[in-house]
């Protein structure tokens, strides 16, 4: 049990304890509903005790899949769907005044059979989630599993695959999972909501089937008109879910009714009831007009959506979308007082974060203490280039800080002209240990998305992050169906496959290309020249896959749910898969930085001052450095990244460079290149033991460095302005989509006033570097090792992992271990 | 149907087996040449020890290891099995009881 506090508020402000502060100082109302959280993201990769999988959406699904078995697979998928918002369990919360939720009860989470059999295999062997009576429910989920298992889309795309190549694309080191349009991620185009409704959206998707029928029954014959019976299928199997959306908001509605008019006896909350019932009864049929409609309507969309798909992050820009409806009833009209939007953004915030579903242990490795990388993107400019800054930016960082949720996190659009009142709220929210808003430089990325994928300025200036780093619009040619989150690779290992030709020391097999016995290399040009064959070789392997995976998705994995939500879909009557916009992918590079460091000792002890000879570190290597320890501390003690200095900066720039380059060899479906994007959520310490010993010093089994661009952990000796010099070598618009730069300041130093216009200064400089990307951990040592010792005198401390937060306790040990080891950068130093 | 092809028709059936999986008493997830595919977490990984052609053997975490010559017990090493699944020997952290 939590201690109980008894310090005044002042006294907890000086601690730096400040999730005692937000206890005290948010609404009843708010306090209730973040302490009534059933936390879904895993600790370490189990999940908290008493979360069980939630079996009536996986049941209802494929009970009405089954039934219609002779309609097409979008349209068996659209009626499943249908059949969910028709009959799941629904339930209000006390005090809760936004609806929806992702099962169907507070502590479950949702089971989507169809997607993957090895998920439903985890899911059927898992000892902890499994409800009660648990005999009977194993039965059903066996069931449920040998009835799906062969026709998962999972399943479908193992057989695109020759089969030995399955075998690398499992290892995890080309490949983060398959690519499935079900464990993407979508933006959504709220401007086609907003304006529309869904109402609106089936009118015009009416007006299309009118069309297409007319096409093809009442013209005189022609083949252009053929793809219409295609497309007649996607528009009536989107036009069946948007219907059934509508009817499960407005269950919403009725329930709320009932309660208000028979149960409550409470007149304050009885008038909340009805006025919910009103706002269910309207969103997400028609447009929003006010700031509650508006919310309800967005996360009506977003659950509705993850009923559809297990989609792992959640691209959001809630401050220009709510801003306007913020502005209106508070500003203007004021029919609402500021704490009273205070509160339903903090349940907006808070509903948000009991999101969750079973997923694979993998992905509750990599991600531990949170279901998805949930950043939302807030701040940057309008369209026309103004500062898009409001009262509403405002309200979410201050809703952050009284309910301190590790998800969502918000990432904070910096621009020269932004307002100082929202930029003091930004700090204010690192400042109180948030880890969040992560700093993303808007002009960089503007451009950079106008270079990569010739996104136009207007729409540019429209971007949100996709997850935890790439920007893309959020316009009709902008939004992203799905991102493929397997579009990953584990950088490092071209490193070791150039030195061992080809062979995977961790898995014992030939795994790359071969390029040569590394140990008879005279030159360092030799050497890499055999690394850039090997990245090369892993981008293709991996983008091959990739893009087989997304343009196949539109027969093997339509989304109709999603489709009907863009205008482009509609439109064009395709599946959100089909690959008609503008494109947006990206690989990530997990453990990306241990290359140049890797590439700049060889050079320097090898080629330059011929201490050793490649031979002596291949052999070195072989034995995972053991036996050779003062060899490898003279590897450790070579130039690396984060101090400014040019001779190893610069082999990282090129590698870079290069890298960047064969980018543009390789496109996606949209016919749009893949740039690279490093960064690495925690699996920095899950890859730890895939990597072989590497010649920057590191062992088998050691963590891997832990951001994008970010320095080794305490290999940064020169202080925070040679990192920003150094990282600033990269071109953040041309040689990267993002990366991502991890720094810990110093809670003590950045205390107050003052503290401010140091961070702001630091943030100037930042800014004009050019670099793209950074954010801060501001919690001291002490404290992050007393919550080690007394885990349970800490639930709500919040740290900064690598694109994501999370609450400390909920990670393994050596995660934890990750973030003290970090060194505290004393800022204007 | 090659080797390969038949390999995955195993996988997609070794996925599907009808019980919940037990661990029998010496298994492939206790051997040290036994590593976790990283794509997935039903129990799937690869024999580093023995190979087709030049790629290693599928295996499931649960496979029968009592005849296996090539079998070498991993040194367990934590006992909090709330850590990560490849630490600190590769290890698959389910069903496995520690020592
Ligand atoms: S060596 Fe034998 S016991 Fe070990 S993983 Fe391979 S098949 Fe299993």
């Amino acid at each position: 049990m939590a201690a109980v506090e008894t310090r005044t508020i002042e006294e907890i402000e000086k601690s730096g304890q400040w999730w005692w502060w937000a206890e005290h100082k948010r609404s009843k109302r708010l306090d209730y509903l973040r302490k009534a959280v059933w936390k879904k993201g895993a600790k370490g990769s189990g999940y908290q005790p008493g979360v069980k999988v939630d079996l009536e959406r996986a049941v209802l699904f494929t009970e009405a899949f089954k039934a219609n078995e002779h309609d097409s697979l979008r349209m068996r998928y659209a009626k499943a769907l249908a059949n969910v918002f028709d009959n799941i369990t629904i339930f209000i919360q006390d005090h809760a005044q936004i609806m929806g939720y992702l099962g169907s009860r507070p502590h479950t989470i949702v089971w989507h059979p169809e997607i993957l059999f090895l998920l439903n295999e985890d899911l059927y062997n898992d000892r902890t989630v499994i409800p009660e009576p648990v005999d009977e429910n194993l039965k059903l989920i066996r069931e449920l599993c040998d009835y799906w298992n062969p026709q998962t889309t999972g399943a479908k795309v193992f057989n695109l695959v020759p089969p030995e190549e399955i075998v690398k694309l499992l290892t995890g080191v080309i490949g983060w999972g398959l690519p499935i349009s079900r464990i993407g991620y979508a933006t959504k185009q709220w401007d086609y909501m907003f304006r529309l409704g869904l109402e609106g959206i089936i009118a015009e998707i009416d007006e299309r089937i009118k069309e297409a029928e007319d096409r093809i029954y009442n013209k005189v014959p022609d083949p252009e008109d053929l793809p219409y019976y295609e497309k007649l299928d996607v528009w009536k199997s989107m036009k069946v879910v948007l219907e059934a959306v509508i009817r499960w908001a407005r269950r919403y509605s009725r329930l709320a009714k009932i309660i208000a008019e028979n149960f409550e006896t409470d007149p304050k909350r009885k008038e909340e009831l009805l006025r919910i019932a009103e706002v269910c009864w309207k969103v997400p049929a028609k447009p929003p007009e006010h700031l509650h409609e508006s919310l309800q309507f967005d996360h009506f969309i977003q659950i509705a959506c993850r009923y559809e798909a297990c989609e792992g992050a959640w691209p959001a820009r809630p401050d220009y979308w709510h801003g306007p409806f913020y502005d209106k009833d508070v500003n203007q009209d004021k029919v609402l007082t500021h704490e009273e939007a205070l509160d339903l953004t903090g349940e907006f915030l808070i509903r948000c974060y009991e999101v969750g579903w079973f997923w694979l242990m993998l992905a509750r490795d990599t991600l531990q203490g949170i279901t998805g990388t949930w950043v939302w993107t807030i701040g940057g400019v309008n369209e026309d280039g103004t500062d898009a800054c409001n009262d509403m930016t405002d309200c979410l960082l201050e809703a952050a800080r009284l309910v301190r949720v590790a998800n969502p996190t918000f990432a904070f659009r910096y621009h020269p002209n932004v307002r100082m009142k929202t930029l003091r709220e930004v700090f204010e929210c690192i400042r109180q240990g948030l880890g969040y808003p992560s700093m993303r430089n808007d002009p960089i990325l503007i451009t950079n998305a106008m270079h990569w994928h010739k996104h136009p300025l207007r729409e540019a200036r429209r971007w949100v992050h996709q997850a935890c780093m790439s920007p893309c619009p959020d316009t009709k040619l902008g939004c992203q169906p799905f991102r493929m989150a397997n579009a990953t690779i584990i950088a490092a290992k071209a490193i070791e496959y150039a030195l061992f030709d080809g062979y995977d020391n961790v898995l014992q097999m030939q795994f790359g290309p071969h390029t040569g016995d590394a140990s008879k290399f005279e030159t360092f040009e030799e050497l890499y020249q055999a690394w850039y064959t090997q990245v090369k070789w892993m981008m293709d392997t991996l983008v091959k896959l990739t893009n087989g995976g997304r343009y196949m998705a539109q027969f093997l994995d339509p989304r109709p749910l999603l489709s009907g939500l863009y205008e482009r879909c509609v439109e064009l009557g395709v599946d959100s898969s089909h690959p008609s916009e503008r494109g947006n992918s990206w690989i990530t590079f997990f453990a990306w930085m241990e290359t140049g460091d890797s590439l700049a000792a060889v050079k320097k002890l090898v080629f330059d001052e011929k201490k050793y000879t490649m031979a002596q570190l291949i052999e070195a290597l072989r034995n995972n450095w053991e036996g050779y320890e003062e060899m490898r501390m003279d590897f450790v003690r070579a130039p690396k990244w984060g101090n400014d200095d040019d001779y190893v900066d610069q082999i990282h720039v090129r590698c870079h460079r290069d890298v960047a380059k064969h980018s543009w060899e390789i496109k996606d479906p949209t016919g749009n290149p893949w740039p690279p994007l490093p960064e690495n959520i925690a699996a920095y310490v899950t890859n730890a033991t895939k990597v072989w010993a590497l010649p920057n010093g590191r062992r088998l089994g050691d963590t891997l460095y832990d951001g994008g661009c970010s320095p080794g952990a305490g290999l940064d000796k020169k202080g925070p302005t040679a990192v920003l010099r150094s990282v600033a070598k990269i071109d953040h618009i041309g040689d990267v989509r993002a990366t991502l730069l991890n720094q810990r300041l110093s809670p003590q130093q950045l205390a107050g006033e003052k503290g401010f216009h140091i961070w702001h200064s630091y943030i100037k400089t930042w800014a004009e570097l050019g670099i793209d990307h950074v954010q801060f951990n501001m919690v001291d040592n002490e404290t992050l090792k007393a919550a080690q010792r007394e885990p349970e005198k800490y639930p709500e401390l919040i740290v900064r992992i690598a694109g994501y937060s999370a609450h400390f306790v909920d990670l393994n040990k050596k995660t934890q271990d990750t973030i003290i080891a970090r060194n505290v950068q004393e800022l204007g130093v | 149907m090659s080797d390969w092809e038949q390999l995955r028709q195993q996988w997609l059936q070794g996925a599907i087996s009808k019980g919940r999986r037990e661990m029998p008493e010496k298994a492939c997830a206790m051997c040290s040449n036994f590593r976790q595919n990283s794509a997935s977490a039903a129990g799937d990984g690869l024999c580093t020890a023995i190979k087709i052609g030049e790629k290693n053997k599928p295996v499931f975490d649960n496979t029968d290891a009592s005849d296996c010559p090539h079998y070498k017990e991993i040194d367990r090493v934590r006992t909090d099995t709330s850590e990560f699944m490849w630490d600190p020997q590769f290890r698959p952290q389910r069903q496995i009881e520690e020592k």
